[in-house]
């Protein structure tokens, strides 16, 4: 066990009788870009709510380097270096866009009631400094225009957009992403490929995404973790999980012309691969 | 043993009133996640309502409780159209403020029109006349006919809502108003209904407390809050919860009173309250509710 | 747009006034207060300033918790109570009064911290009941424990002096109160454009989500409880001195709706609209002294209209006479 920045091992839960994950082992290493693919109700969401804590797990351990998380409180988790975004954006509807991202720096803060009340040098030194890393991630993401905006007056791309920035001003170690592309057309998708390899090559954040479009998933991936009915069925490259039998009967069905899509994302792959230096 | 049972009873009846109440509170926050801190008041001004007509236009007191019903319904209904149901876009704490506000609205427009002083509501034959049951247990005819009422409006509203479409239409919106509509259920319509009966039931304990407690406009606050501790140790959700929970709290407080302190009497209720969110907020029949990410 | 709205650095952002016309009002709205309750107003309109300065405290105190991070408390007035009574107790005692009104305050944040924790597991509608449940249970206790409160006959209040000096003169207390006031206002003002006010905010729109930025729901909403219930308690423990003896049905729960009408007509999450809200509410009450009824009327009319038609508040107001006048005369 080299490098592993999050292993989550032999993970079960249950909701009522539904077996939601059921032993769910899953390794992620440092550096790469890990898809969880699966029909809906599969149990990606619920791996995720797992992995930060929303939920607890009644079985399993999830590590994220040294440190057990099962059991911890989402906001220790995020101190440990962990960020998500959600399915159902999840945002502050009545801060403005800088303060959704500049409370993503909540954490790197250090001043606390009574300072705060004084607001004397100190604080706003602080303030100004994060106001900085806040104003690059914007930059990052093309969001300035939005800066003063309340969030709830977005459109919907552009909010996931911010709750991405939000993600990242936390400086995170490991990112999730729950249905990145989900509501994008075909060009901000594209763009968001490119945004997703940024964040791991130049800021060296791991990444987990959790996606429909198979064609993103896997054009992006390291890897790809594949689960059904709360059970992982397959694990391994691109390639290797869409040659995968046992894939292709869970995930797409049997019938036929939907293999044909399956075929098309294969293709897929290797332009990737061939766009890749 | 005879002390115990005259206790059980006692507490029985009071608790009786409390259970009355406290369905009106629950089926309000069952159809349309309200927390109606006006439900009292609402009483209060229907009571005022048959006191008026028997009293200064001299119907018959069985006239004069039909018409005060009748007010009771119509105010419950429209008040819901017109007011809470818009109130409900703006979020919960803009509900709870919005029946406060009508809590304040009625209690002065009662204050303004019959004035501030109690008044004596006897309508109850001979309501100090006492009846002695086997076991040497005593019981005014006050609390036999609200025990009596209690009891009947129970098993009246448990066939009712088992057997009739609204029943089922009540649990279909308590559980998914969107879906409630989409199935074809008239939502605000079924709403507007609960409202009606949640307040005729609240006028009912009202001309049941008025010969006890005297009528003012302040009459039924006290009883508003026990009501809500009988509604949240049964579960504010659950209906049967709320009649469980008014009788319990009824006993409860004349055996705290009885072998306790006198002084715990008043107390206990929020005691409870208190006891009871801070363990199982979800009380003894509710279900608790969960937030899905 | 005039060019000095041009910010050219980040800490332009960060200043208390928007530049300096607003800057110049307050200064001159802090200076006139001063001068027409010294060498103008009667006794009478000097005792109205203390009480409107006061419940603007008390109410910026209440909307710390129920504006910024969206918690409702139906129990503001027991907070203002148990200021008001530590206070007296230890002035009583002969403790000097620049350290009983703050220990009244902090015996409030105290309690304030105690009733965040059951807090933290209820939602909306089950929260207003629990703190009226606090607010019930407070009055009772008070009214119960004799040899400490005085039971319902409550407790004489000593006149207000720091060292030898007399604060009994009501223009002369006012300046005190006054004082506070600004202090509280500053503090808050600061408090919500920081960190933690962000946090607040941010637990308030989307408690999921602030907890996965690293929001701690245990320590923040707690934080939120104690920080509110001090300055109110603050107002409650200088509050104690408009009359000669405190006794529990002062701080009665009709008072804490009043604190919430005041919150939620001037404006949710606005120290301003705290400010507009406490003075509209008071002199509306004066107005109507002696006529409780109607008083109750009106109040609960304009709080309805205020909620449906108007849900910013007198402050909502301002604002967009503020844009208009901005873009005037287009």
């Amino acid at each position: 066990m080299s490098a592993q920045l999050l292993s989550i091992a032999n993970a079960s839960i249950a909701f009522g009788g539904v077996q939601a994950l059921n032993s769910v082992s899953l390794d992620v290493p440092s550096g790469a870009i890990v898809s969880v693919i699966g029909p809906n109700g599969a149990g990606k969401t619920t791996l995720f709510n797992c992995v930060t804590g929303v939920y607890r797990p009644e079985e399993g351990s999830v590590r994220l380097g040294e440190n057990e998380l099962v059991g911890r409180k989402p906001h220790h988790i995020a101190a440990l270096g962990l960020a998500r975004t959600f399915q159902n954006i999840e945002l502050f509807g009545r801060m403005s866009v800088l303060d959704n991202v500049l409370l993503g720096r909540h954490l790197h803060m250090v001043v606390g009631p009574l300072r705060a009340a004084l607001f004397g040098k100190k604080v706003v030194a602080e303030e100004v400094a994060q106001r900085r890393k806040v104003e690059e991630v914007l930059d990052f993401l093309d969001l300035q225009f939005a800066r003063d905006r309340f969030v709830m007056h977005l459109p919907y791309g552009v909010r996931k957009k911010v709750e991405l920035a939000r993600a990242l001003a936390l400086e995170p170690k490991l990112l999730l992403l729950d249905e990145p592309s989900a509501g994008m057309n075909a060009e901000e998708k594209e763009d968001l490929v490119h945004v997703i390899r940024d964040i791991r090559d130049d800021m060296g954040v791991t990444i987990i995404l959790v996606e429909h479009d198979m064609g993103l998933v896997m054009g992006i991936s390291d890897q790809v973790a594949v689960l059904d009915h709360g059970e992982k069925i397959a694990h391994g490259t691109p390639s290797e999980v869409t040659a995968n039998p046992e894939v292709i009967r869970a995930y797409l069905g049997t019938d036929s012309t939907v293999q044909t899509a399956l075929g098309d994302a294969a293709e897929d792959v290797v332009k990737a691969d061939e766009v890749a230096p | 043993m005879t002390l115990f049972l005259q206790n059980l009873l006692n507490g029985f009846s009071a608790g009786s009133l409390y259970a009355l109440l406290a369905v009106g509170i629950v089926l309000v926050y069952k159809s349309s996640e309200v927390l109606n801190f006006g439900h009292g008041a609402f009483a209060m001004l229907s009571t005022f309502v048959a006191y008026h007509a028997a009293v200064v236009w001299g119907f018959g007191l069985l006239a004069s409780f039909a018409i005060a019903l009748a007010f009771a319904f119509v105010l419950g209904a429209v008040i819901y159209r017109v007011l809470l149901d818009r109130a409900r876009e703006g979020g919960e704490h803009a509900v709870v403020m919005v029946t406060i506000g009508l809590l304040l609205v009625f209690e002065g427009t009662s204050g303004a029109i019959w004035g501030t002083d109690t008044k004596a509501f006897h309508h109850l034959f001979d309501e100090l006349r006492v009846i002695e049951l086997p076991g040497g247990v005593f019981l005014t005819h006050h609390d036999a006919w609200i025990i009596a009422t209690a009891l009947t409006m129970v098993v009246t509203l448990a066939l009712f809502f088992r057997f009739t479409r609204v029943g089922i239409a009540l649990r279909a919106v308590s559980q998914n108003e969107v879906a409630a509509q989409l199935m074809g259920v008239r939502v605000a319509r079924v709403q507007s209904l609960i409202w009606g009966i949640a307040t005729v039931l609240g006028a009912i304990a009202g001309i049941l407390t008025a010969p006890k407690q005297g009528l003012e406009p302040a009459m039924m606050f006290s009883p508003l809050l026990k009501a809500f501790a009988a509604a949240v140790l049964g579960g504010v959700n659950s209906v049967a919860g709320a009649i469980i929970g008014g009788w319990l709290l009824g006993v409860i407080e004349v055996f705290a009173g009885a072998y306790i302190d006198p002084a715990w009497q008043a107390s206990i209720a929020f005691l409870i309250i208190v006891l009871v969110l801070t363990v199982r907020p979800e009380g003894l029949l509710g279900k608790p509710e969960v937030k899905k990410v | 747009m005039n060019n000095d709205e041009l910010k050219r650095e980040y800490r332009e952002d960060l200043t208390l006034f928007e530049g300096p016309w607003s800057r110049g009002l307050a200064l001159f709205f802090v200076v006139a207060l001063i001068v027409y309750s010294q060498f103008f107003a009667g006794n009478y309109v000097v005792f109205v300033m203390i009480s409107i300065v006061l419940f603007v405290i008390a109410a910026v105190g209440l909307n710390l918790l129920v504006g910024y991070t969206g918690q409702i408390s139906l129990g503001h007035a027991a907070f203002m109570a148990i200021g008001a009574y530590t206070h007296v107790i230890l002035y009583s005692k002969g403790a000097p009064l620049l350290v009983t009104v703050p220990a009244g305050a902090l015996m409030a944040a105290i309690l304030g911290f105690v009733v965040g924790i059951p807090a933290l597991r209820l939602k909306g509608p089950y929260l207003a009941i629990a703190t009226l449940g606090f607010q019930v249970a407070t009055d009772q206790i008070l009214g119960r424990w004799d040899s400490l409160t005085g039971g319902r006959m409550g407790l004489g209040v000593p006149g207000p002096e720091i060292g030898s000096y007399s604060l009994a003169e009501p223009r002369t207390y006012f300046l005190l109160c006054f004082a506070v006031c600004l202090l509280v206002l500053v503090g808050a003002y600061n408090l919500t454009r920081s960190r933690i006010g962000r946090a607040f905010v941010a637990i308030r729109d989307n408690e999921t989500a602030a907890e996965a930025m690293g929001v701690g729901l245990t320590t923040y909403k707690t934080m939120a409880f104690a920080i509110s219930a001090f300055v109110t308690g603050l107002a409650g423990a200088l509050f104690a001195h408009l009359s000669d003896r405190i006794n529990p049905s002062t701080f009665n729960l009709f008072l804490s709706i009043e604190m919430l009408v005041m919150v939620l007509v001037g404006g949710l999450a606005s120290i301003l609209g705290s400010v507009l809200g406490a003075t509209f509410l008071i002199m509306l009450q004066q107005g109507f002294a002696g006529a409780s009824e109607y008083q109750w009327i009106i109040v609960g009319t304009i709080l309805i209209a205020v909620l449906l038609f108007e849900p910013m508040g007198m402050r909502g107001r301002w604002l967009r006479m503020k844009y208009y006048f901005k873009a005037w005369p287009f």
